[in-house]
């Protein structure tokens, strides 16, 4: 299969003063095949969410963007403004968290999905819009699709505001969908259900999936692929289901940290130390500071990506698994 | 919807109530009054004459009939005649209602549009020089005293390159012109009270929109509109300028009294013929029906105005629309 996502060197700063800088991401190298389902885990803060919005270009203003990211072969970093039309929404479709925030509250729901259509695709016969519209909706697996079809985004509950949200990030066909952070503010109930929905249009539109989240769950539950970010870095990228895959220490206490349901336990088990500082661009490993494995080689130098088994690996002592 | 307009409606009733009451009693505290001003300064008047007078106008009763008698005409929209022409206040009112409103609703656009405009540009150029270039042109106007302007630009304007009259509404020979030049010739007279006017509400429009835009456009659902690959155009001057347009309504409704009041040393400085002048004549004058007719008038229509700010605010919000 062809790598339908190719970043390389990926470097993104934000700057807050003038002698101040974030760096939200470093040196990200990821390829990603058409049809992979692929999750991006991490922390709060440490870049998961600047990767999802620099594959369409759209940082803040005061973003840095270094090195390369090619979608279908095309380099993404030197288009324009209008260039990056025909990536956004055609190429990759986007949905955020809070569905509720990224509705506009002043459009009906019917306008937020014709507009796109209407301009992108160059349809202007009302009713061919409309039967699009509400095709949309049923997809996304609305029960009344007409009724929400004419409702403005307050009247909708969270979880039919997400369906929505899909429906538009989907209205010009995209092949590659990236999710971020997509439930996070719906009730458990209603994240499973967005999340087979997910699962569902993947097969049925062959999308190339990228789910940006913080909660292993989902992760495991809608891919195969995992990749773990930590401090604006890759640490580990691959086939992991359990603590025994995981290759990265980092990786493997964030599965330990999960709480057992079937055990009883007194306290939660957590991570020790503080997230680094993002302020701080690392010449070491950036987890040697909370790494119970980690010597003095770790505290002074960087570790080289190395492949251990299917999985790859920022560590200078790998676990075996 | 509806149900909301009639109750709002009827509120209007007490409200105006109380606004009559209390205009009707200060002036009628404010020391000196109708018969003082106009006859007792003059030796020659006799206390008889005065009394007479007095009795003439229904003055010599107590305040409270006074009222009464004023609120049981007000019911059948009879204010009144003038106590200084005789001539019904309504019609004095007409005569110079039209003036005003030319005047400050021409003013009113010309500040909402050029403020919008202002404010959405340095929004989207925030901290640029065009930004702060538009800051301090805009608070000058808003610090300028408006006469000290007019008297300036009516210097430079009217005497010394003499292209725009100085004065009134029509030239002295409006009624010998042909339509187009009638047109002309009003739109002339308009020209500077209209800037004027307009540029001193400018800093006040633009510096609101231009929050409210900054604060829209950081809006998730901007950011959603990118990136469903909406061209930057239609996200900013429809998406983005829609949202940021609703405290401007409330700032459109607070500008409604305005509209009608007119403002007297403006009005003066123009020799304008507006409601003003009208009230300020009136005023000095004690002249009790054409001051009762004036208030009672300009606070029913800025409630009016209100009331019609809250319901297109219910037109463009649909959160409000529903509750």
């Amino acid at each position: 299969m062809r790598n339908i996502i190719e970043i390389k060197d990926l470097c993104v700063n934000y700057k807050i003063s003038s002698n101040e800088k974030i760096y939200a991401l470093k040196n990200i190298n990821l390829n990603i095949k058409k049809g992979e389902t692929v999750a991006v885990v991490g922390e709060s803060g440490c870049g998961k969410s600047t990767l999802a919005v620099s594959m369409i270009k759209l940082l803040p203003e005061n973003a840095e963007i270094f090195g390369s990211i090619k979608i279908d072969n095309e380099e993404i970093l030197d288009k324009n403004n209008q260039q990056l039309l025909d990536i956004r929404g055609k190429k990759i479709g986007m949905i955020f968290q809070e569905p509720g925030a990224s509705l506009n509250p002043v459009f009906s729901i019917k306008e937020q999905i014709e507009e796109t259509i209407k301009i992108r695709e160059k349809i202007s016969n009302k009713d061919v819009l409309k039967n699009i519209g509400l095709n949309l909706l049923k997809e996304v697996g609305i029960k009344d699709e007409k009724r929400v079809y004419e409702s403005y985004p307050h009247q909708l509950s969270g979880g039919l505001q997400q369906r929505v949200m899909i429906a538009i990030a989907l209205s010009l066909s995209p092949e590659i969908l990236v999710a971020d952070e997509p439930t996070t503010s719906l009730d458990v109930t209603v994240q499973a259900q967005i999340i087979e929905l997910l699962k569902k249009l993947k097969i049925k539109r062959n999308l190339t999936t990228i789910l940006i989240t913080h909660d292993l769950h989902l992760a495991l539950e809608l891919c195969e692929r995992i990749v773990v970010i930590y401090a604006g870095e890759i640490v580990e990228d691959g086939f992991i289901r359990s603590a025994k895959d995981a290759h990265h220490p980092y990786t493997k206490a964030l599965f330990e940290i999960i709480p057992d349901i079937k055990k009883k336990i007194k306290k939660f088990k957590v991570i020790k130390g503080e997230f680094p500082d993002m302020k701080e661009n690392f010449k070491n490993c950036s987890f040697s500071g909370r790494c119970e494995f980690s010597k003095a080689k770790c505290r002074r130098y960087q570790p080289e990506v190395v492949r251990v088994g299917k999985n790859y690996v920022k560590c200078f002592y790998p676990l075996k698994g | 919807m509806r149900n909301y307009i009639i109750k709002r409606l009827l509120l209007l009733v007490p409200i105006l109530f109380g606004i009559t009451l209390i205009t009707f009693s200060i002036i009628h505290l404010t020391p000196g009054g109708f018969t003082t001003v106009n006859l007792q300064m003059d030796i020659r008047t006799s206390p008889d004459s005065i009394a007479r007078l007095k009795s003439l106008y229904g003055l010599d009763e107590p305040l409270y009939i006074q009222y009464l008698k004023w609120l049981k005409r007000f019911i059948f929209f009879d204010f009144g005649n003038s106590f200084l022409d005789g001539r019904p206040v309504l019609i004095k009112v007409a005569e110079r209602l039209p003036a005003t409103l030319l005047l400050n609703i021409s003013a009113l656009i010309l500040e909402f549009f050029i403020g919008i405009i202002l404010g959405v540009t340095s929004a989207l150029k925030r901290n640029s020089f065009y930004d702060k270039s538009i800051t301090v042109i805009t608070f000058m106007g808003y610090s300028m005293p408006s006469f000290w302007l007019a008297l300036i630009l009516m210097f430079i304007f009217g005497v010394k390159l003499n292209l725009l009259p100085i004065s009134g509404l029509k030239s002295v020979n409006f009624d010998f012109l042909n339509t187009g030049e009638k047109i002309i010739d009003i739109l002339k007279h308009l020209l500077l009270p209209v800037f004027i006017t307009a540029f001193g509400g400018l800093a006040y429009i633009s510096r609101y929109v231009k929050n409210s835009m900054i604060e829209t456009i950081n809006q998730q659902f901007i950011k959603a509109s990118y990136a469903k690959g909406m061209p930057e155009n239609i996200i900013i001057y429809k998406h983005a300028l829609k949202n940021s347009l609703l405290p401007v309504i409330t700032l459109l409704g607070l500008s409604l009294p305005g509209l009608i009041g007119g403002s007297f040393i403006f009005e003066t400085i123009f020799a304008w013929p507006g409601m003003g002048r009208l009230a300020y004549e009136a005023a000095v004058n004690f002249d009790y029906p054409v001051i009762m007719g004036v208030v009672t008038m300009a606070a029913f229509l800025t409630l009016l105005g209100n009331l019609l700010a809250d319901i297109s605010y219910a037109l463009i919000d649909p959160r409000i629309r529903y509750k």
